[in-house]
């Protein structure tokens, strides 16, 4: 059996709220029947490079974590569970002006990216423009914040900083992730009659606990389904959740990697 | 989903977003989502693109489905499901209207409306400071307060009482007659101020324990909260006054004697309400209704007479509420009378330890009960002091009669009943 010892699970601590998110884990898993211990590491690389070297059984990835895992397993790796939210994740380009038919229409503009490991705020963006015809640098000037690198953008410092940019008019445009601009939008942080939301790209996943491909299948599932019954409406997890920006915790899913991974395999 | 199958769907509520920039809409989209039903639809109409996009991220992020979007030419409409994990509040009140008392006044007695006056027996920690009524988010912290049941605090007068209160809050700087104090006779004048060192002390003991045990009473319980405010007012004002009788005629603060302190220590240290509240309100302060009273029709002077007079009012507010109280909670379990035995033993346990005596007042209250100090004065005050303990003895039992217990559980609680009044 596996369950002679704690399955352990990495973290990756971007801001302080990640303590008590985790102590709060542990306490569910332990109610569950499924005994969990974390370790936290102060950057995505180490994290990864502790799940091959086989020091944590799970990885808390950002979706850059999770497609450079896979990349060194060879597409083997498995996803144990992902949130809600990690799914149909989108980047917007936001800045003053009027609905852009595609990003070609960038061409001679300034656009503020965020933090160069973010997928949201930098990689995928980048990504289209080249898609669009368009050579990041040369067509477009760009403005960088590479802020907390090794985070993959999750302290969402980056993405502020862009906003911030767009207000005071020093970029045209900028690209930020759906749940930042919506939360900026909602707690009144944007200006929305001066900056708007101009362009959404296709939907993609982000976050993902992910595992090695060898990793124990029963013990696997039997920790998604604990995960899985997690419920918003149960107030002892109400916070936690809402911490970690999830209303349900979704089984894992390998679709809606694949522009993330061929963005990737450029660099 | 096509709009075929949209036939029947009665919005359960509508955001009218036309002209609006897209911030305050999703703000009005959350706080309309939280106010509908699990599955219930909302309807957002007008607005542009740009909003298509943002509300399809706020539904993505908020536990929503946009089930439609229909172009009406010049505005759209969408319609969004609420899902399970959606924000979800209750329902507050509206169109709550109190009555007024002769026309014009909103007494506290009348307030109990609609969610606001739903009193609950027994009331969850995680409410926190959420005003009773109102409607509170999920996933509130919990508090740390201990007295969560109705039967622990509840009286069922304490409205009325709080009302009360109010209209005879008294101002000690302004209201006493200070400018009719002369001259007494040193021995009257040292009684007087030895009397009102006493008091004071006393009093703080008074103010001290409904302060300790407020922040443990739930706040769904606001009446009683807002009644031992009072009672706390009222006990600042007692020490102030009686401080400022014993600074205000020549003489100052006189001699505090251990056993008073290790009865108030006593006193402060009962860490259960109900005990607490039967041991202060109903005999402590019950007795000093009476010493009060003695004070008062002995008084050498108007100014001493009238600060007595207006505390005894006051006690008399807080002695009503701990009988009420006290009442109430044995009507609710009768069997913690054996409680109220107990602690009265326990405390009379700590105070063998003591002398059982305090001299400098006792001889205060004889030349106080006999206006001097010459040997027929003495002897005609200690005349009066008896009378004094045994109408002490006598009323303690009628309130302890009034509270339920019966005839001889009350009178062994009064001969335990300290020697230091309260």
């Amino acid at each position: 059996m596996t369950t002679d010892r704690l399955l352990v699970i990495g973290a990756v601590a971007y801001d302080p709220k990640v303590v008590p998110i985790w102590e709060s884990m542990r306490d569910y898993f332990r109610d569950a029947g499924v005994p969990i211990d974390y370790v936290l590491f102060s950057n995505y690389e180490a994290q990864v490079d502790a799940l091959f070297a086989r020091s944590i059984d799970l990885a808390w990835n950002t979706n850059v974590a999770y497609v450079k895992s896979e990349q060194r397993s060879g597409g083997m790796c498995q996803v144990l569970g992902m949130r809600n939210t990690d799914v149909g994740f989108t980047t917007r380009i936001v800045g003053r002006g009027e609905r852009l038919g595609g990003l070609g229409e960038l061409k001679g503009k300034r656009l503020a990216l965020g933090s160069a490991d973010s997928a949201q705020a930098a990689i995928l963006p980048l990504q289209w423009l080249r898609q669009a015809g368009l050579e990041p640098g040369g067509d477009v000037e760009l403005l960088r914040f590479d802020l907390d690198v090794g985070k993959h953008g999750d302290t969402g410092t980056s993405e502020l900083e862009v906003l911030r940019a767009l207000h005071e008019g020093y970029a045209d445009y900028g690209a930020v992730g759906d749940p930042t601009w919506i939360r900026e939008l909602e707690a009144g942080h944007v200006n929305s009659s001066l900056v708007k939301s101009l362009w959404t790209s296709p939907p993609y996943c982000h976050c993902n606990f992910t595992a090695l491909p060898d990793f124990d299948p029963a013990w696997a599932a039997r920790w998604s389904n604990a995960l899985l019954a997690m419920s918003y409406n149960d107030p002892k997890w109400r916070r936690l959740m809402d911490l970690e920006g999830l209303t349900a915790w979704v089984p894992g899913r390998k679709a809606g990697y694949e522009e993330l991974t061929f963005a990737l395999s450029l660099t | 989903m096509g709009d075929f199958d949209l036939v029947g769907i009665t919005p359960a509520a509508t955001v009218q977003a036309t002209g609006m920039d897209t911030g305050p809409v999703l703000l009005m989209i959350r706080n309309a989502v939280a106010g509908i039903g699990e599955g219930d639809v909302l309807e957002v109409t007008g607005g542009d693109d740009g909003l298509a996009d943002d509300i399809g991220g706020w539904c993505r992020l908020n536990g929503c489905e946009v089930v439609a979007s229909l172009d009406g030419g010049v505005d759209r409409t969408w319609l969004l499901r609420k899902g399970p994990t959606a924000p979800a509040w209750e329902q507050p009140d509206w169109g709550i209207s109190l009555p007024r008392r002769d026309g014009r006044r909103i007494d506290l007695r009348d307030w109990f409306e609609g969610r606001a006056g739903d009193v609950p027996d027994v009331a969850p920690t995680y409410y926190g400071f959420v005003p009773r009524g109102a409607v509170a988010e999920p996933g509130m912290p919990a508090y740390p307060f201990t007295l969560n049941t109705k039967a622990d605090v509840w009286a069922d007068n304490i409205a009325g009482l709080y009302e009360q209160a109010k209209s005879q809050q008294w101002n000690a700087s302004e209201d006493i007659p200070w400018d009719r104090l002369e001259p007494l006779p040193e021995p009257v004048e040292r009684a007087v101020c030895q009397i009102m060192t006493f008091l004071a002390e006393n009093e703080y003991a008074a103010l001290y324990i409904p302060a300790k045990f407020l922040p443990r009473i739930n706040a769904r319980f606001v009446e009683p909260v807002l009644f031992l405010a009072t009672i706390i007012n009222d006990e600042a004002r007692h020490i102030e006054v009686f401080t400022k009788r014993a600074l205000a005629n020549g003489g100052g603060l006189q001699y505090s004697a251990a056993m008073t302190e290790w009865s108030l220590q006593s006193l402060l240290l009962q860490e259960d309400y109900f005990k607490s509240s039967f041991l202060l309100h109903v005999l402590g302060e019950g007795t000093f209704l009476d010493l009060l009273a003695f004070i008062e029709h002995h008084a050498p002077d108007p100014v001493t007479a009238e600060i007595v007079r207006r505390a005894r009012l006051d006690e008399g507010r807080h002695v009503a509420y701990g009988i009420a109280h006290v009442r109430q909670q044995l009507r609710h379990d009768p069997t913690r009378v054996e409680e109220l035995v107990a602690s009265a033993e326990e405390r009379s346990a700590v105070l063998q330890a003591t002398t059982g005596v305090n001299p400098p007042v006792l001889e205060a209250l004889t030349i106080l009960g006999g206006g001097g100090s010459s040997p027929e004065q003495r002897r005609r005050g200690g005349g009066a002091v008896r009378d004094l303990h045994r109408s002490m003895d006598d009323y303690r039992i009628r309130r302890m009669l009034q509270v339920g217990l019966d005839l001889p559980t009350a009178q062994k609680i009064s001969q335990l009943h300290t020697p230091n009044f309260m």
